[in-house]
């Protein structure tokens, strides 16, 4: 069971002035927008640290309850799989035996 | 007749792009059209075959059942995987089965006359805004284009 727990931390103002300008901009409290900001950045280091360690999409879903669409939109906004440049030359060498096979 | 199993992230992607293709030769599992239906909401036709035992060897314990029912049936049906997870690839690779992302799988359908260039092209600058691998999709244009 999740169990939410307050937590109070102080920013500088420009981080404040911006929160607000979001908060205004979607009728929602400062508090929601700066949580809502918190809680994607943590899924985005939770992708990004887990795929870092060898774990498919699926499985990054499943364990930590986030959509399968949404891990692939952190895949795209952090770009992170373009580090992983041996997959990349497997495809290459897929395309090549393909055309051989003509 | 060379035969695709499709994952996931391909049908996803293509979904997005209202451009789905599925025949007779490009396939996927049922565990994977319950999944997109899942996360997309919307009905999904595909080509579907059974899930079929294999000996596949993975490290540690990083693919999820799923990842390797697909490993499994692409190795017992010797189809190609069309998969955009590099870890799933890279398993393929570790157990000798053919993968393809997709837009190398698009130009695979243009190859087989399956797809028009202009619509091949067409998905690819479409698909490069919301990709794992921006740089995979200039690679492939530029490929199709000295292809011609």
């Amino acid at each position: 069971m999740n169990e939410n727990m307050a937590v109070n931390i102080t920013l500088p103002k420009e981080v404040i002035e911006y929160l607000d300008g979001e908060a205004k901009k979607a009728y929602l409290s400062r508090a929601t927008v700066a949580r809502q900001l918190l809680l994607q950045h943590i899924d985005e280091l939770k992708v990004m640290n887990a795929r870092r360690k060898g774990y498919s999409i699926r499985k990054i879903s499943e364990m930590y309850e986030i959509d399968y669409s949404r891990v692939l939109d952190i895949l795209h906004m952090t770009q992170v799989d373009a580090e992983d440049k041996d997959a990349d030359a497997y495809v290459e060498e897929t395309m090549k035996v393909l055309a051989k096979r003509r | 007749m060379r035969r695709y199993l499709v994952n996931s992230t391909y049908c996803i992607y293509l979904l997005d792009l209202k451009a789905l293709y599925f025949d007779q030769s490009v396939s996927t599992l049922r565990e994977v059209v319950e999944e997109v239906m899942h996360e997309k909401t919307v009905e999904v036709e595909a080509t579907l075959v059974p899930f079929k035992k294999a000996s596949v060897l993975v490290r540690g314990n990083f693919l999820s059942s799923t990842d390797l029912a697909l490993l499994q049936t692409s190795k017992a049906t010797d189809c190609i995987l069309v998969t955009d997870d590099q870890k799933l690839i890279s398993a393929a690779h570790e157990n000798q089965i053919h993968a393809l992302d997709t837009p190398h799988f698009i130009h695979r359908l243009l190859i087989e006359g399956k797809w028009t260039e202009e619509k091949a092209i067409d998905i690819l600058d479409q698909l490069k805004p919301i990709y794992n691998r921006g740089y995979v999709i200039d690679k492939v244009i530029k490929d199709i284009k000295n292809w011609r």
